[in-house]
């Protein structure tokens, strides 16, 4: 297998920096990162409490009103509206983008006609396409979708386009060679080398994606995580627009280097250990 | 375009081997053009379809991009969000700069603020809008604020990265030799942290623009977000893309014309050509070794400490 030129896995990228092992030290490290949270946290409330009072909400006002938006009936469905909308939106968005990235890395026609649109648009923000979304398709649940669509395909067929230009074409010759189908190439040779840029690209487009489905929700719906950020600061409701912004930023997290990165180890796991 | 540049890939050789020819040269543009022509088309077909009042026709939105770009009040507005995006990004890169710098050289620097900066990262541009707008109200400060709290923790990272980088040897050096602190921030810190000083501020720009408009969107009464948010509650398409892509350009123009050469010229000496001006006088050279690169600046100092400096 040595000839599958891939990229490492990205998981590694998720390291903090400075992480690296320091067990000597590790005692001050933990006592100075506490430092640091209790510092915010004095900070925050020093700030709560005499230059923008009434204003801004102490920590303690916050974790109230998560205590009440968590226990609320609604905060599941809120969120799990949002999060199917996420979901939805990029599964169309990693596969079309596959499909588009593997044809313009394989087809050189292909590759000219098209690397025009893909640099400008990923130069065009979300916010415009979620605007543009909304405008075009209406209040239906496909406004998010389009948006997250036009805005994350640009960003993750590059990463695959390249991978696919960089792909070894021997390992195709010789499926060919052995009478591997077309589909069967695609299944075996194509797609397993590509599983570390389709995941790498899944976590760029994510990370803009829920951004733009939030941002879509504020425009155009009346349900999700983007409504309720809306409706908070319609009300003028700080905390609300913080415990909002902060669980779904924290659950988009936990997605992104717990479970995409957990996906990614098992696809990998058949590749020699230092690949 | 650099990807054209690059060697074909085998299923496309055929392709590539007829390119001798002259009129070949000028295929991947007849491809590009026709890419276009198809898009526009088809876009054309589309709003005709579906209707010019949902999805206006590509000349609609041409007009109306100029018609925008010839009012007075598009200079008002870009200036106003232009002053916006800089102000913001110079708040951010004296934070991150300092901040950056300070964690890259102290171990306990790094450790009392990596967690806020990791932190800062993940919150969305979007909440930071909106905090900015509810805590600042409808003034100019809020734009500016969102920026720079949005902004900041990405370009300290950045920095950080850089002064991780830095050339122990040389600072350990530098100190041997007694070289005063200010001296030896200024010709060994400053010269290594500055690509990615440059480089964050590339980054910076990007994100900053994106966020001034959502700031300006909720909570301001001019520049370029007020406007596209004026245009989508008329219900025009052709406005909020004839805004949005302008300002967009007028980005693009700063990044490609201004950021990007700068950026080159302070990198160049690492290539191996001869270091920019700034550098050349400064103990920072580019010896094949980092053992020669003592062995050198000593030779080259007479031995003494006195002509290091």
């Amino acid at each position: 297998m040595s000839s599958v030129r891939v990229q490492r896995p990205t998981s590694q990228r998720a390291a903090v920096p400075g992480s690296a092992p320091r067990t000597k030290h590790l005692s001050g490290a933990v006592w100075l990162r506490l430092a640091a949270a209790l510092t915010v946290l004095v900070a925050w409330w020093l700030i709560s409490e005499t230059v923008a009072e009434g204003v801004f909400p102490s920590p303690m006002a916050t974790a109230d009103r998560f205590a009440a938006i968590a226990t609320s009936e609604t905060f599941f469905a809120q969120v799990g509206i949002t999060l199917w909308r996420v979901v939805a939106a990029m599964t169309v968005t990693v596969v079309a983008a596959t499909i588009i990235g593997v044809a313009m890395g394989r087809i050189r026609r292909l590759e000219m006609s098209l690397d025009v649109f893909i640099l400008v648009g990923r130069s065009i923000p979300g916010l415009v396409w979620a605007l543009v979304a909304v405008m075009v398709v209406g209040l239906s649940d496909w406004a998010p979708v389009l948006a997250v669509f036009l805005t994350a395909t640009p960003l993750v067929v590059v990463q695959i386009w390249e991978a696919s230009k960089a792909l070894d074409g021997d390992l195709f010759r010789m499926a060919q060679v052995f009478g591997v189908g077309r589909l069967g190439r695609i299944r075996h040779v194509l797609l397993p080398a590509l599983v570390p840029s389709i995941v790498a690209g899944t976590k760029l487009g994510l990370a803009l994606g829920w951004q733009v489905v939030v941002l879509s929700e504020m425009f155009g719906q009346s349900s999700g995580v983007g409504y309720q950020i809306h409706e908070n600061f319609g009300n003028f409701d700080i905390a609300g627009v913080l415990v909002w912004t902060i669980v779904f930023s924290a659950i988009m997290a936990f997605i992104e280097y717990v479970v995409i990165d957990g996906v990614h180890r098992r696809l990998v796991r058949w590749r020699p250990v230092g690949r | 375009m650099s990807q054209s540049s690059q060697p074909a890939a085998p299923a496309a050789a055929p392709a590539a081997g007829r390119s001798r020819s002259s009129v070949a040269k000028l295929e991947p543009v007849l491809y590009r053009v026709g890419a276009l022509a198809v898009f526009f088309a088809a876009w054309w077909a589309l709003a005709l379809w579906v209707g010019t009042n949902i999805l206006p026709v590509p000349t609609a939105i041409a007009e109306r991009f100029v018609q925008v770009l010839l009012r007075e009040e598009f200079l008002v507005h870009m200036i106003a969000s232009l002053t916006r995006v800089v102000a913001a990004l110079a708040i951010s890169l004296t934070v991150a700069t300092f901040l950056g710098i300070a964690m890259g050289l102290s171990k306990s620097a790094e450790r009392f603020f990596d967690g806020i900066v990791l932190g800062g990262r993940t919150m969305p541009g979007l909440a930071w809008a909106l905090l900015a707008v509810m805590i600042v109200g409808v003034s100019d400060g809020a734009p500016v604020l969102a920026v720079s709290l949005a902004v900041s923790p990405l370009l300290t990272l950045q920095i950080w990265e850089g002064a991780k980088a830095l050339d122990r040897d040389l600072f350990r050096m530098s100190r041997v030799f007694r070289v005063s602190r200010g001296r030896q921030f200024r010709e060994v810190v400053v010269p290594a942290v500055l690509p990615s000083i440059v480089g964050g501020a590339k980054l910076g720009l990007a994100l900053s623009w994106k966020v001034t408009v959502l700031a300006e969107l909720f909570g301001v009464t001019s520049g370029v977000g007020y406007e596209i948010s004026r245009n989508f509650q008329m219900f025009s398409l052709d406005g909020v893309l004839a805004w949005a892509l302008s300002f967009a350009a007028v980005m693009a123009l700063i990044e490609y014309g201004l950021i990007s050469p700068v950026y080159r010229r302070l990198t160049r000496w690492r290539g191996g050509a001869a270091p920019p001006p700034l550098l050349r006088r400064t103990l920072l050279r580019r010896p094949p070794s980092r053992s020669l690169r003592v062995r050198q600046a000593v030779e080259q100092s007479g031995g003494t400490r006195e002509a290091v400096r």
